[in-house]
């Protein structure tokens, strides 16, 4: 599987390429249907640091992903869930599963969960 | 449980703590490497194991029973021993400053709970063992793993 992935305040995220239709500057944030990944994983990010945003497709909708400074991408193995200890995080983060990447585990996010709750709060 | 009433035991040492598992239900033993933090998760959960490509949740007992630390402990990361166990449905890494594999312990060394009584082990402790190393506090661990389960909100069940 590919992914576009970021490193977000020292989690390494990932969204399935194929859902990813651009990588574009922050400019383009601000809107009511920007997630910032930073504060859904409870992290801080220097203000300094440059941050980038993935326009991703939710249905017949787009979402925008505030992320990090450095988008990659790589080819990983289908993602598989969160242990069974800490399934319960996995509404809270938003994330679908992980997947090894870039030495570590990374954080896949589940899109349209993402879009659905964006709905919800604009 | 073996002919002479004896039950095999792996056990950890955790400060200055020492608990024990039932062996069976210990998968592996493990270095604490390469690990991967979990965002908005509790202080009891330390973070993911890449266990051969599985991504194993790793328990922080200390912090979940509240056991204070000694000064014996390894002070890094690296140093740390990292035990694979199974129960309640669930794998979970338990991470330890030390680990000693004590084999059948016989049901002569087995007495009920006493010195940890009125802590916050007690709900957890199945029983004591007199061992070389000192009395062994055994875990229900089914018990311990549903405390430490997280729900759907990132907090404790």
């Amino acid at each position: 599987m590919k992914v576009l992935w970021s490193n977000v305040g020292g989690h390494v995220i990932a969204v399935a390429a194929e859902r990813v239709e651009a990588a574009t500057d922050l400019a383009s944030a601000g809107r009511d249907d920007t997630v910032d990944v930073a504060a859904l994983l409870g992290v801080a990010v220097s203000g300094g640091e440059m941050r980038r945003v993935l326009r991703v497709r939710s249905g017949g909708a787009a979402l925008l992903l505030l992320v990090g400074e450095s988008v990659g991408v790589a080819d990983v193995p289908a993602p598989q869930p969160l242990p069974e200890l800490v399934a319960g995080l996995g509404i809270t983060l938003g994330v679908a599963g992980v997947a090894p990447l870039a030495g570590a585990f990374g954080y896949v996010l589940d899109v349209d969960r993402l879009a659905q709750a964006t709905r919800r709060v604009t | 449980v073996s002919e002479s009433g004896g039950r095999a035991l792996v056990s950890v040492r955790i400060g200055g703590t020492w608990l024990g598992v039932p062996a069976a239900s210990v998968q592996e033993i493990c270095n604490l490497a390469g690990y991967t933090a979990l965002p908005r998760a509790p202080g009891h959960i330390f973070g993911l194991l890449n266990l051969h490509g599985q991504a194993v949740a790793l328990l922080d007992l200390a912090r979940l029973l509240e056991l204070a630390a000694d000064a014996a402990a390894p002070a890094s990361d690296v140093q740390r021993r990292v035990v694979v166990t199974t129960a309640a449905g669930m794998r979970v890494g338990l991470i330890a400053d030390q680990v000693r594999v004590l084999g059948e312990v016989d049901s002569e060394h087995w007495r009920e709970v006493r010195a940890a009584v009125g802590s916050r082990l007690e709900p957890f402790a199945a029983a004591e063992v007199d061992h070389t190393v000192g009395y062994v506090t055994v875990l229900e661990l089914e018990k311990v793993l549903e405390a430490a389960c997280i729900g759907g909100e990132g907090a404790s069940r």
